[in-house]
């Protein structure tokens, strides 16, 4: 049997005969005697001089009464037994259970999910990067532009290449959404350039970095791990596009308004679902993609802020060695413990549970076509 | 033995009495009042149910402290941690107790009695009447809770079945043979099968001739609705002559009401509504087949009630049930749609075969609260014979073993609970505390307080049915609407 008990866990002291003076534990271990004991019949342990109460408990064990067949105790409350009602039988917790549904973890299993972590980092990096050099005027709108339109062909190709179909059903359709994602991102640009006029760039600043930590902590990794098929997380998704929003409010022209909230679009919208089709794809893609995004990140961040730069790069490091290291150590104080006295879980429909059959439903409607409806679906505005 | 039984004054302790209806407050009564005729003394602290405050006096002369406290979450009070130590300190010394007996682990009340009564030096018992869990943050802050306190303060524990008794010892990491296990019982003189001339008729043909069966819990996710409703179709659609009575109420009545909605049986299944307590063999009785769907029970009450009156019992074996009735009283299914239909199949072909008088008298040989307080009183002989040291130094030693956070944080509250009393000595010296005067109850006595006390104890029964159920208890039995 496993270790019922942490070294913390250790029982209180009152009972541990050997931790305290003054002999309570013969006391302590005297054995309740039922009160409907059969008269005649002397209750085993009732030897008493043992402090020990382990010991009186094998005495109960051994020396039960010799008349004819010993009795044997049952684990049932309609029937008076000859036992004590503080008895212990040898099958007392027989049926505990410790860890039965708990995952090992390994070291390097978990160094490669973690560099979904790493990949988020580095879109929220590069984001953030941006606009700064937007803002210096290190970049130009143009060029931002042009960018977001390359990044957006080669995430389009590679759902259709490692998807297997194109987005949207034909060419047409896919060309279709792009012109309608972009075309409502530059209507709305004048709009979201003057919604954050009276606010002032320290608190913009504070809310889209609690914005993003939110976003990091919030993110839905099991899906580009490709755990799950269907994208959750709406929080954090909507975390990420109001900051994005917030910050590109800071912009001078609505031109690189537009090329902010296109770009933070793209990388936190539409770019799980190429990244899920890499990781799906190999393996060794999927950790080459996400050395190229790292890197990426930290030369966007570089000439805006070495020192940042150098925090990221850190904090990479840290997210992808340290903390599944620390993870796998801290699996090993993992007690789950399960027995009959657990609240049974059935297996209820879902047409008794109505939000979840929504939630079941949408997801196998999306299943056959999820690069399909997914990023253009969501960006019908 | 015979020098060892001797005459308690026991204080129970326990957020949950009447006029609440529930397990633990039917266990508490019932104890109370057999203690009381084995000759011990028992007192009953509990917190102010709406108008019902003061010192009120129950069937005889069970006194009843309603304590001033706030019923703070499903009727279990604020923990004010030192608030009515003083209080408590002037109860014991009044009713010259030697004992406290505290009830259920969610009871906050009874959980600081037992710290202030080791400070003041009495000796401790724990009853606890629920399973708990081990993962969530709740179950995890109380597990730890509890083993401080039991392991400190508690000189002895009583659970009320086996599983219990391995739950509770994993739970606060006890000793098991520090646990005693010590079952409820049943008042069987009001649960009788119904021999009258206009009682339901007791099928000869379940083919075709209309078989009853009874549900009657409160109805929340916990008592297996969901089971229920998933059955409930199936089993009309099978047996046409097959009725369903439900009692009680609760969260999941809409479901049922959507699921009869559904499949058309409002011909079939009728919600009662709530049934009190004192009715429930009357309704009972209108049935053949106690169902039991429950997704978690320590001990339920309400299958030994059914069995007591005659029914066939079905129900799912979960926590301490099956420890409960012998296989051949009860029907045993797995805790999914699929067991509960089949066990509802199986008990209704038990029906034909059921002999509602001869179940009744095995029952009443198998559950008895004299026993239970028999038992009880032994478990008491042993606490008081027990020589641990109870002095300040050793108590924090053990509330340090239990954990370090929780070992400081209980010393420093055993510790201002000792000072707090230390003042309320010199305040208010034991001298200048009345003794309440040892009552006599013998018949004559008897019939005279009766008289007098009438009025106080309908009262009683008259406000009994405002209160809000006792939803915190997952082992409550059929006192639970």
């Amino acid at each position: 049997m496993a270790r019922l008990r942490s070294r913390r866990g250790r029982p209180a002291g009152a009972f541990d005969s050997a931790a305290d003076s003054g002999g309570n534990g013969a006391a302590q271990s005297e054995p309740l005697r039922s009160g409907t004991a059969a008269a005649g019949q002397d209750p085993p342990s009732q030897q008493q001089g043992r402090a020990n109460p382990v010991a009186a408990i094998a005495a109960a064990a051994d020396s039960l009464p010799a008349e004819g067949s010993a009795p044997r105790w049952e684990k049932v409350l309609w029937k008076r037994q000859p036992f004590p009602d503080n008895y212990v039988d040898h099958t007392f917790l027989q049926h505990l259970v410790v860890n039965d549904a708990v995952p090992r973890r390994r070291y390097w299993p978990v160094v490669l999910a973690s560099t979904a972590v790493t990949q988020q980092m580095s879109c929220v990096v590069a984001a953030a990067a941006v606009p700064l050099h937007l803002h210096a005027g290190r970049a130009g709108p143009m060029q931002l532009l042009a960018a977001c339109g390359v990044l957006l062909l080669l995430g389009y190709t590679t759902c259709a290449v490692l998807g297997g179909q194109l987005l949207g059903g034909s060419m047409a359709r896919g060309v279709r959404q792009c012109v309608l994602l972009l075309g409502g991102v530059y209507g709305l640009a004048p709009l979201l350039h003057s919604l954050t006029a009276t606010v002032s760039t320290d608190s913009v600043v504070a809310l889209a970095a609690g914005l993003a930590a939110a976003h990091l902590g919030l993110c839905d990794y099991s899906f580009v791990n490709s755990v799950t098929d269907k994208m959750t997380g709406a929080l954090s998704l909507a975390a990420a596009v109001l900051a994005a929003v917030l910050v590109a409010g800071r912009m001078r022209t609505e031109l690189e308004t537009f090329a902010v909230v296109l770009l933070a679009l793209e990388l936190f919208l539409l770019s799980p679902y190429a990244r899920r089709h890499v990781r799906r794809a190999s393996v060794p893609a999927h950790l080459l993609l996400t050395a190229a995004m790292a890197a990426a990140a930290t030369a966007l961040l570089f000439p805006a802020s070495p020192a940042g730069s150098g925090a990221f790069a850190g904090s990479v490091l840290v997210v992808t060695l340290v903390c599944p290291a620390a993870l796998v150590r801290g699996q090993v104080f993992k007690a789950k413990i399960s027995g009959p006295w657990d609240e049974a879980a059935p297996h209820i429909p879902r047409e008794l549970m109505p939000r979840k059959a929504e939630a079941v439903g949408g997801a196998a409607a999306a299943l056959p076509g999820v690069g399909a409806s997914g990023p253009m679906g969501a960006a019908r505005l | 033995m015979a020098a060892q039984a001797r005459q308690h004054s026991v204080v129970m302790v326990s957020d949950f009495f009447y006029p609440n209806f529930g397990g633990v407050e039917n266990h508490i009564y019932q104890l109370s009042q057999c203690l009381v005729n084995q000759g011990h003394k028992v007192v009953v602290v509990t917190h102010a149910y709406g108008d019902c405050l003061g010192v009120r006096y129950l069937t005889n002369g069970l006194k009843v402290y309603y304590l001033p406290r706030l019923p703070f979450y499903q009727q279990s009070s604020f923990p004010s941690l030192l608030g009515w130590a003083r209080l408590l300190r002037v109860i014991c010394l009044r009713e010259r107790a030697t004992l406290l007996h505290g009830h259920q682990a969610f009871s906050t009340l009874a959980l600081e009695a037992c710290i202030h009564a080791s400070s003041l030096g009495l000796k401790v018992v724990f009853t606890d009447h629920s399973l708990f869990g081990f993962a969530d943050a709740g179950s995890i802050l109380l597990n730890k809770v509890l083993k401080a306190v039991l392991g400190a303060d508690v000189h002895g524990v009583i659970c009320v079945s086996h599983t219990s008794k391995e739950n509770t010892v994993l739970r606060a990491c006890l000793p098991p043979a520090a646990v005693a296990v010590i079952p409820n019982a049943v008042d069987t003189s009001q649960f009788t099968p119904d021999l009258s001339p206009g009682a339901v008729a007791w099928p000869r043909d379940t083919a075709v001739e209309p078989v009853v069966l009874v549900v009657l819990c409160r109805l929340v996710y916990r008592k297996g609705i969901d089971l229920l409703s998933l059955v409930l179709p199936a089993v009309c659609e099978r047996h046409p002559h097959v009725r369903v009575l439900v009692g009680g109420d609760g969260p999941k009545r809409q479901l049922l009401k959507k699921v009869i909605a559904d499949h058309g049986l409002q011909s079939r299944v009728s919600l009662e509504g709530a049934v009190p307590h004192e009715r429930a063999r009357d309704f009972m009785v209108r049935g053949h087949v106690f169902v039991n769907a429950s997704l978690t029970e320590a001990f339920c009450m309400a299958l030994v009630e059914a069995a007591a009156s005659g029914l066939v019992v079905v129900s799912t074996a979960v926590g301490g049930v099956p420890e409960v009735l012998p296989p051949d009283m009860i029907v045993l299914t797995e805790p999914s749609a699929e067991g509960l239909l089949e066990g509802i199949e199986r008990a209704i072909q038990r029906v034909p075969h059921q002999c509602p008088q001869v179940q009744h008298r095995r029952v009443r040989h198998m559950y008895d609260w004299n026993d239970v307080a028999r038992r009880t009183a032994v478990v008491y002989d042993s606490v008081a014979a027990s020589r641990r040291n109870d002095g300040l130094p050793a108590r924090l030693a053990r509330y340090l073993a239990a954990g370090n956070c929780v070992g400081a944080l209980f010393g420093l509250v055993a510790l201002m609970s000792v000072l707090l009393l230390r003042l309320a000595e010199w305040w208010q010296p034991d001298s200048a505390i009345d003794r309440a005067p040892a009552p006599d109850w013998s018949v004559p006595h008897r019939q005279a307080k009766l008289d007098s006390g009438v009025a106080v104890v309908a009262d009683i029964n008259g406000a009994a049915s405002v209160v809000q159920q006792s939803e915190g208890q997952p082992a409550s039995g059929c006192g639970d609407l």
